[in-house]
């Protein structure tokens, strides 16, 4: 069943017009019956008037009808369509065919051998019953457009409760978990409305309790953290002043634990700020193109200090609306990962123009690219090419792009991946609509 | 007469308009698509034969019209034999009945509009026949379309059952056309059950467009129409245990 209001309409419209029509032809079976007496009795009754007023002369009797008078077998008087011969010699009534047409017969006998022979045609009977009944037939026929607008506006009213509700709940943002409210609810939708207005208050306790729980443990493991770094830069300072040396690097090694573990706290937080279901997107006009420089002025130490040669190319200004917290969050996590995977003395190239209704950003870099297989993959939370021993000993958490991903479903953009214009490389292309 | 023309446009509207809806049940994804296709297919044939039925009329001894008939009702007998045994829904044998079908339906109202017995009583009563006809046979297809769609959805083989005396009613139908030529010999009726439903009642109507309900058959027709439905119960059952193993 695809639509209830489209079956109940059809349905009902349906038996109203069956039953209507169907009583109709009843009726006018059982009318026509009745015409075919009333007519049989008039036949009789001007068989009776013309016996009183026999004269061999008297005028053409009713238009339209044969009439004979014989006695004894002989006629005596027939009128202008009657034949020359008898008509039926049969009392009462019957059904007889001349002058090419159907006569209906009426036969009736009186004193000294007279008899009188009335008929009338069937055909001109039929076409007076039939004018008569089908005027009766046509105001069901006509009431029949209004019978069924009133059926779709009253079955379209009863069901609006139901088209409310799901308006509402189609209607409704990811994170939109208010109860639904309708201004009638009638009684078959109660217990509908009261279960899902409760499945929504215990998801929204839900998703509260996950989003604390997320956001706590990062920010409580960064506290710790912060000291753990702290007191190791001080221990390593302290080495260093005693002249000890860290042979089997194990300082250096606690060093790039701590500052992995800090990087992933960092970015645990961004993802769960930036997911769709929790960020309060604050959308304006920004000029993607200055967004970018300043980003790269951001991360100029990290690309002199890797001596990678950077270009910005395309459009001078690219308005886009969207979040500035978000879009630099973008900008800065794509830049960032094309950096720290380019090997030393690498080229960047970022491009960004309009295309139809689309603002585009493109970032080439000359990395070692990642395959084409794992290009799905790479967008899931945690997931790192080449696993946790990854081949270019980068620190990273594996969050990067899964947070990219996020911040361009928050935008209603798409994101796709292709290898670099340079001889290797990844290129990353994000779309934002206009 | 009103009632002449009501159970004329209905009988010759009611088959079509059965198979039609059956046939959109066996098309769950094309509906609307098949829909047109049937109507335009239909029309299109009947507008190209209309101006030579006076001709068509009078080839073969004047059975000319009987002989295209019979040619349609073997047309959608092996269509529907197709769907029968056919392991998806296929869309041309579907399309073939409702061709073949809407062809003899529509040369048939064609013939009663413009000559025959239609001609005796144009006037109001002949369109308000018609009117009332129409109205009855789309009320009947809507209820028998939601009546299949309830019996697909418990079992969805009754669908392909539901076929079976479509097509015995093909081949009586044909047989009876066969002995109205007289190429077959016309025989004497094995009963006459028009006391209990009359064939120009509404069930006798209904129960002619579903199955060729015959209150005076002969034994020709019956043995035809029997004959149908056993072979292709037969076959139909075979297939469908076939599909069934291969699934399983």
């Amino acid at each position: 069943m695809t639509s209830v209001r489209r079956y109940l309409i059809s349905v009902l419209i349906a038996v109203l017009v069956l039953s209507s029509f169907l009583a109709a032809l009843q009726s006018y079976r059982l009318s026509a019956e009745r015409a075919r007496e009333l007519f049989d009795q008039d036949l009789q009754l001007i068989a009776g008037a013309i016996w009183q007023q026999y004269d061999v002369n008297m005028p053409q009797p009713i238009q339209g009808l044969a009439v004979q008078l014989s006695r004894h077998g002989e006629l005596k008087y027939r009128s202008e369509l009657a034949p020359q011969a008898v008509i039926s010699w049969a009392q009462g009534y019957s059904e007889q065919n001349f002058a090419g047409k159907r006569w209906r017969v009426f036969v009736q006998s009186g004193n000294n051998g007279w008899q009188i022979m009335v008929a009338q045609p069937l055909q001109q009977r039929l076409q007076l019953a039939d004018e008569l009944i089908t005027a009766s037939i046509y105001p069901v026929v006509l009431s029949l457009p209004v019978q069924a607008l009133l059926i779709w506006l009253i079955v379209s009213r009863a069901l609006w409760p139901l088209r409310s509700l799901s308006a509402q709940l189609a209607s409704r943002k990811a994170n939109e978990l208010s109860p639904v409210t309708l201004e009638q609810v009638p009684e078959e939708l109660k217990q509908v409305l009261q279960s899902t207005n409760q499945l929504f208050e215990r998801l929204s306790a839900t998703f509260a309790r996950e989003k604390r729980f997320a956001s706590d443990v990062a920010h409580e493991l960064r506290t710790p953290l912060s000291v753990l770094e702290i007191n190791l830069h001080n221990a390593l300072t302290r080495w260093q002043q005693q002249g000890l040396s860290d042979h089997d690097e194990t300082m250096l090694a606690l060093q790039q634990g701590v500052e992995r573990m800090r990087q992933l706290i960092e970015q645990i937080m961004l993802l769960n700020r930036t997911h769709p279901d929790n960020f309060q997107a604050k959308t304006r006009l920004l000029d993607w193109v200055a967004l970018c420089r300043q980003v790269v002025s951001e991360w100029f130490s990290q690309l002199e200090q890797k001596q990678h040669s950077i270009s910005i190319e395309g459009d001078e200004h690219l308005m886009v609306k969207a979040d500035d917290f978000a879009l630099r969050l973008l900008v800065s996590n794509l830049l960032g990962n094309a950096i720290k995977y380019t090997p030393a003395g690498g080229q960047i190239r970022l491009t960004l123009h309009k295309s139809r209704n689309k603002a585009v950003l493109v970032i080439e870099d000359s990395g070692p690219g990642i395959p084409p297989q794992e290009y799905p993959q790479v967008f899931n939370r945690f997931y790192r090419v080449g696993g946790d021993r990854h081949q270019f000993a980068v620190p990273g958490a594996g969050l990067g792009l899964a947070i990219v991903k996020d911040i361009v479903s928050l935008h209603n953009g798409s994101i796709h991946l292709a290898p670099a214009g340079f001889a290797s490389g990844l290129k990353v292309t994000v779309e934002l609509p206009l | 007469m009103l009632i002449n023309t009501v159970l004329l446009v209905t009988r010759e509207l009611l088959p079509l308009l059965l198979v039609l809806v059956l046939m959109l049940q066996l098309q769950p994804a094309q509906k609307s698509r098949f829909l047109l296709l049937s109507v335009l297919l239909s029309t299109a044939l009947v507008l190209l034969l209309a101006p030579w039925l006076a001709l068509l009329t009078q080839l073969a001894a004047g059975n000319g019209l009987e002989l295209l008939f019979i040619g349609c009702y073997s047309v959608s007998l092996l269509a529907l034999t197709a769907l029968l045994t056919a392991k998806a829904k296929p869309f041309m044998p579907a399309l073939l009945v409702i061709a073949a079908q809407g062809l003899i339906c529509g040369i048939n109202i064609l013939l009663y509009g413009l000559t025959g017995i239609g001609s005796v009583d144009k006037g109001d009563s002949y369109w308000l026949g018609a009117l009332l006809a129409l109205g009855i046979g789309l009320s009947i297809a809507v209820l028998w379309f939601h009546l299949l769609d309830e019996l697909k959805r418990r079992t969805p083989a009754l669908l392909l059952v539901m076929l079976l005396p479509v097509a015995a009613r093909q081949t009586s139908e044909a047989l009876a056309l066969l002995q109205q030529t007289g190429w077959l010999p016309g025989g004497q009726a094995l009963w006459d059950s028009s006391v209990v439903i009359s064939e120009q009642s509404e069930a006798g109507v209904f129960l002619q467009a579903w199955f060729g309900y015959e209150a005076t058959p002969d034994l020709i027709q019956l043995t035809g129409w029997l004959l149908t439905l056993i072979l292709l119960s037969a076959l139909g059952y075979r297939c469908y245990i076939r599909r069934v193993k291969n699934e399983l």
